[in-house]
C-alpha cells in the first residue's frame, strides 16, 4: 500500500510514508488481488476526475444537434444523449462530481463523527449518554430520507448535497469511533500519559486518535462508495446537483429512462460507472479492513 | 466458480446491450405523417367500457377555477362544462375553422356589438339532480370576474358591464365596449367553466365537492392513487357518453406512462419524439398514430423590472442567442415551426409568417449574424468579459419546457452567458409565476386561437399573469383595439402589429411550436385531442372502446 500507518502504542503513533510503501504495495497486490483490482478502479476514477479536461473527447455540455441519441460509434464511443451531448465526456466529468461530493461529504462526516465519538467516549458520563441518544435518534432516519429533507430545505446545489450526505454519515462514524476509543482509553499508555501531566485534549489527540486511525480510514473508504451512491440517488430524484451538470445519477433519470428502449446506451454507461465506482470503494474498504483489523488478520 | 459465473453473465449482458444499441441505431426514423387524419366516420360507436390513462401531474383538488390550467383540461373537462365549445370531431384538427358550437348555451344572439343574449339549455341538470339555469351562469361569471377571487378567467369577464336575467334560461350580457373575442373567450378563457351556485351557497367547498353538468361524475378521488369517474345517466347530449367510466391512474413520469402503455394499462399517449414513436409502435400491435403541430405557445418570459432584464439590450442578446432552428433540430428532429411572439405559428393570417420572422433579429438564418450582434450588445451592456448569469425556472412536470431550458442554457453559454436551470415542483412553480418570483421562466400561454392570444393575460397592464410586468401604453392600446375590431382583416393587422411590437421590445421571447405524436391503443376510438402539450381529451363524451379488442378489465 502507498499509505502505511506505523503505530507505536506507547508513544502515541507515527505516520510513515517512506521506503516500505513500494514493498507494501507489492505484498498487498499478491496477497489481496481483489483489493488491488479495487485500488486500480479507484485510481482510475481519481485519474479521470482530475484529468477530465484532458481525457474527455468533448465538452460535456456542448450539444451536437446533428447527432442526437446516436448509438456508440467511432465519433462518440458511448453514443450521445437526448440533447446530442457526448455520453463518454459526461461520464468522465461525472466522476468529478461523484468524487468531489464523495470526498467532501466523507471528510465532513468523518471529521464531525470522529470529534463527537472521540470526545464523548473519552469524557463519558452524562455527556456521553446524552449525545449518544441524539445520535441514536438520528440513526433512526433512513439516510436517503434524511439527505432528501436537508437538500429540499436548503435547495439543490453542490454544497447542500455535500452537507446532506455528510450529515447522514455522522451518526454512523460516531458509533464506530466511539467503540474504538472505548477500547483504547483503558490501555496503560493512556493512563501513563495522564500521569505524566498530559491534558485531556493532548491525550485524545496525540495518543488515542492515532491508535484508532485504522478503523477511521477503513470506514472512510467504505463510506465513499455509499456517498457516491447517495449522491447518484439524489440526482436521480432530481434534487442533486442541478442540470446541466453531468451527474451520473441525473443521467439515469428523465429522458435517459424515458428512452431506455430507444437508446439504451444513454442509461447503460452511467449505470456502469456508478457500479464500478461503488464497487471499487467498497472492495478497497474491505481490503483495508482485512489488512489492518487485527481481529481478522490471519483468519 | 463465482468469478467465472460473474464473467460469463457480464459478457452476456454486455453483448445484449451492444446488440440493443445496434438495433436502436438501425431502427429507421419514419417520415412524419403530420396533418394526416384518421377517418372514423364509418364506424359506429360502441357503448360501455372504462377508459383508462395515467396522469402526468397530480390534481391539487377538485376546484377547476383554482387548479393548474392543464389539470382542468385533463381531469375536469369531463365533469364541468363551458358555455360554448369548438366543433370537435375525433382525430380532426379543429384549428382549421375554429367553429363555435353551443355547449351549456344552446344558442346565442348579438343584437349589437356590445350585447349578447345567451340561451342556456333547458334540459340540463347538475350531477345532484338540481336543474341548471341561467342563474348559475350569471353567478359563475360574476364570481370569476371578481378580482378578490383570483381566478385566471376573470381577465376575460372584467369587460362585462352588466348581466341581466331575462328568464330562467336567458342571460343578457352587456360588455363595456365591443369585444369581438367575447364569445371565443367563453370556450377558451382558462378555466371558464360554469359552477353550481347552490353548492357554493350551502357552504360546500368546490375543492372537495365536484358537482358539474358534464358527461362524467367523480366517484373517487385520491391525490396519490388517482381519480375515477362514472357516466352521468342524465347527461343532456342524447346517446352520450359512450363509455361507462373513466379512470385516471396516479401520475408518473414519461417513462412510467410509456411502460404503462406497452402493458395496456394506459390507453393513450403523447410522445415527444419520432424516435420514440418508431420504438413504441412495434411493441403495441395495431397502435394508432396521429401527428399534429402542438397548439401551445412556450415563451421565454423575463422579469422586466429588475436586473438583468430591465436592460433591453440584455433581452435582445438572449433573443438573438437562442437558436430556434437548433431547438427544433435537437428536440424535434427538425419538425415543428418557429413561433412568433405570443401566438402559435399554425394560426395562418394571424401569426407573423415564417418568411417575415426570418428577417427579424433572433430568427435570422444563418445564425452567425445574430450571434455577432448579440456579442456586441453584450459588450455594450458591460458583459463583454462575461459575468452575466441568471436562473430560468421551469415546471419540472412539463413535457417540453425543461428540455427547452437545457438546450437554451447551452446555446447562451456559447456566447458567454451562464444560465442556471431550476426545475421546480408544479405548485411552487405556479406560485412563483403568479407572484413574479423569478429571473426568467419558460411558460406556456396562449394557443393559435384568434380569440385567445395571450395578450390580455400576459401583456396588458393588470393582466392576471402579467407578473413580468409589462406596462406599455402602446401595447395596451393595440390589445384593446383588436378586442373591439370586428373587421377580420383589420383585426389580423392589429394582431401582427402586436407581434411586431413584442419582437421589437422583447417583452417575451417566443420559442417553437413542436410536433406532437398521439399514440393510442388499437381499441381506442372517438378520441378528440386538444393538441396541447400533454395528451388530453377535449370531449370525453365522444370517446369509445372497441370491446372486442379492449382488455377484459375494462
Amino acid at each position: 500500500m502507498g499509505l502505511l500507518l506505523e503505530q507505536k502504542r506507547d508513544s502515541g503513533g507515527v505516520l510513515d510514508l517512506g521506503r516500505r510503501s513500494v514493498e507494501e504495495l507489492r505484498r498487498f497486490t499478491v496477497k489481496r488481488p481483489v483489493g488491488a483490482f479495487a485500488l486500480a478502479l479507484v485510481l482510475m476514477l481519481v485519474f479521470l476526475a482530475v484529468f477530465a479536461p484532458v481525457v474527455s473527447p468533448y465538452d460535456p455540455l456542448v450539444q451536437h444537434s446533428d447527432a442526437v441519441m446516436e448509438a456508440p460509434d467511432t465519433h462518440f464511443l458511448f453514443g450521445t444523449d437526448y440533447f446530442g451531448r457526448d455520453i463518454l465526456s459526461r461520464v468522465i466529468y461525472g466522476a468529478r462530481i461523484s468524487l468531489t461530493v464523495g470526498i467532501a461529504s466523507v471528510a465532513l462526516g468523518l471529521a464531525a463523527g470522529v470529534l463527537i465519538g472521540l470526545v464523548t467516549a473519552y469524557v463519558g458520563g452524562a455527556t456521553d449518554i446524552l449525545v449518544q441518544r441524539l445520535m441514536d435518534a438520528a440513526l433512526a432516519f433512513p439516510g436517503l430520507i434524511f439527505a432528501l429533507a436537508i437538500v429540499t430545505a436548503l435547495g439543490p446545489r453542490l454544497i447542500t448535497v455535500i452537507l446532506a450526505i455528510g450529515f447522514t454519515a455522522i451518526p454512523r462514524n460516531n458509533r464506530v469511533v466511539r467503540g474504538s476509543v472505548l477500547a483504547e482509553k483503558n490501555n496503560l499508555y493512556v493512563t501513563a500519559a495522564g500521569a505524566s501531566g498530559c491534558s485531556q485534549w493532548r491525550i485524545m489527540w496525540r495518543h488515542i486518535l492515532p491508535n484508532v486511525a485504522a478503523p477511521i480510514i477503513i470506514i472512510g473508504a467504505t463510506e465513499l462508495g455509499a456517498a457516491i451512491l447517495l449522491e447518484a440517488s439524489l440526482s436521480f430524484l432530481g434534487v442533486g446537483v442541478p442540470p446541466p451538470s453531468p451527474s451520473w445519477g441525473s443521467m439515469l433519470s428523465g429522458e435517459y429512462r424515458t428512452y431506455m428502449l430507444a437508446a439504451p446506451w444513454m442509461a447503460f454507461f452511467p449505470g456502469v460507472a456508478i457500479s464500478l465506482a461503488v464497487l471499487g470503494w467498497n472492495l478497497l474498504g474491505d481490503a483495508l479492513r482485512d489488512a489492518w483489523d487485527p481481529r481478522l488478520r490471519g483468519s | 466458480m463465482r468469478r467465472r459465473r460473474f464473467l460469463a453473465h457480464g459478457t452476456v449482458g454486455a453483448a445484449a446491450v451492444f446488440t440493443a444499441c445496434q438495433s436502436a441505431r438501425k431502427a429507421p426514423i419514419s417520415s412524419s405523417t403530420t396533418g394526416a387524419s384518421i377517418d372514423e366516420t364509418s364506424l359506429t360507436p360502441q357503448v360501455g367500457g372504462t377508459f383508462q390513462t395515467v396522469g402526468f401531474r397530480a390534481l391539487e383538488h377538485l376546484n377547476p377555477w383554482k387548479v393548474f390550467m392543464a389539470n382542468v383540461d385533463f381531469y375536469l373537462l369531463g365533469v364541468y362544462e363551458q358555455l360554448l365549445a369548438y366543433d370537435l370531431k375525433p382525430f380532426q384538427d379543429y384549428r382549421s375553422t375554429y367553429k363555435l358550437v353551443g355547449a351549456l348555451a344552446e344558442s346565442w344572439e348579438a343584437p349589437d356589438s356590445s350585447t349578447y343574449l345567451l340561451h342556456v339549455r333547458p334540459n340540463v341538470r347538475w350531477h345532484d339532480g338540481t336543474p341548471f339555469t341561467a342563474t348559475d351562469v350569471q353567478w359563475s361569471l360574476q364570481f370569476m370576474s371578481d378580482p378578490a377571487n383570483s381566478i385566471a378567467a376573470g381577465d376575460h369577464f372584467r369587460s362585462v358591464d352588466s348581466m341581466t336575467l331575462l328568464d330562467d334560461h336567458t342571460l343578457q350580457i352587456k360588455t363595456k365596449q365591443p369585444q369581438v373575442a367575447f364569445l371565443n373567450g367563453l370556450t377558451t378563457a382558462p378555466k371558464a367553466v360554469i359552477m353550481p351556485k347552490h353548492v357554493h351557497d350551502r357552504g360546500d367547498q368546490f375543492e372537495k365537492v365536484a358537482i358539474g353538468t358534464g358527461a362524467f361524475k367523480v366517484t373517487t378521488y385520491d391525490q396519490l392513487k388517482g381519480i375515477s369517474y362514472t357516466a352521468s345517466k342524465d347527461y343532456w347530449r342524447e346517446g352520450r357518453p359512450n363509455l361507462d367510466g373513466w379512470r385516471i391512474l396516479a401520475p408518473t413520469d414519461e417513462a412510467g406512462r410509456l411502460a404503462a402503455f406497452t402493458a395496456r394499462q394506459n390507453d393513450v399517449l403523447h410522445v415527444s419524439s419520432r424516435r420514440q414513436v418508431d420504438t413504441l409502435l412495434p411493441l403495441v400491435k395495431g397502435a394508432r398514430l396521429w401527428t399534429f403541430v402542438r397548439d401551445i405557445v412556450d415563451d421565454f418570459y423575463m422579469k422586466l423590472d429588475k436586473p438583468p432584464f430591465n436592460d433591453k439590450r440584455i433581452r435582445q442578446v438572449v433573443q438573438m442567442g437562442i437558436d430556434r432552428r437548433e431547438l427544433l433540430k435537437t428536440l424535434d428532429a427538425g419538425d415543428g415551426l418557429m413561433n412568433p411572439p405570443g401566438i402559435n405559428a399554425v394560426a395562418q393570417g394571424w401569426a407573423l409568417p415564417q418568411s417575415e420572422l426570418e428577417k427579424l433579429p433572433g430568427w435570422r438564418n444563418p445564425k452567425s449574424q445574430d450571434i455577432q450582434e448579440a456579442k456586441q450588445l453584450l459588450s455594450q451592456a458591460g458583459y463583454g468579459s462575461g459575468g452575466l448569469s441568471f436562473t430560468v425556472s421551469v415546471d419540472q412536470a412539463h413535457p417540453t419546457t425543461p428540455n427547452q431550458a437545457t438546450v437554451i442554457a447551452a446555446q447562451l453559454r456559447s456566447i458567454g452567458i451562464t444560465v442556471n436551470v431550476q426545475p421546480l415542483e408544479t405548485t411552487v412553480y405556479q406560485k412563483n409565476v403568479t407572484s413574479g418570483n423569478y429571473d426568467a421562466i419558460i411558460d406556456q400561454g396562449g394557443t393559435s386561437s384568434p380569440g385567445n392570444g395571450v395578450w390580455q393575460t400576459r401583456f396588458h397592464s393588470g393582466g392576471f399573469l402579467n407578473s413580468m410586468p409589462v406596462h406599455d401604453p402602446e401595447m395596451d392600446r393595440l390589445i384593446d383595439a383588436q378586442a373591439q375590431e370586428f373587421d377580420e382583416s383589420k383585426r389580423k393587422a392589429l394582431f401582427l402589429e402586436i407581434e411586431r411590437l413584442l419582437a421589437r421590445e422583447v417583452y417575451s421571447i417566443p420559442l417553437t411550436a413542436d410536433p406532437g405524436y398521439f399514440v393510442g391503443q388499437p381499441y381506442v376510438h372517438g378520441w378528440v385531442d386538444n393538441e396541447g402539450a400533454n395528451v388530453t381529451c377535449a370531449d370525453w363524451a365522444q370517446a369509445w372502446l372497441d370491446q372486442a379488442q379492449a382488455p377484459k378489465s375494462r
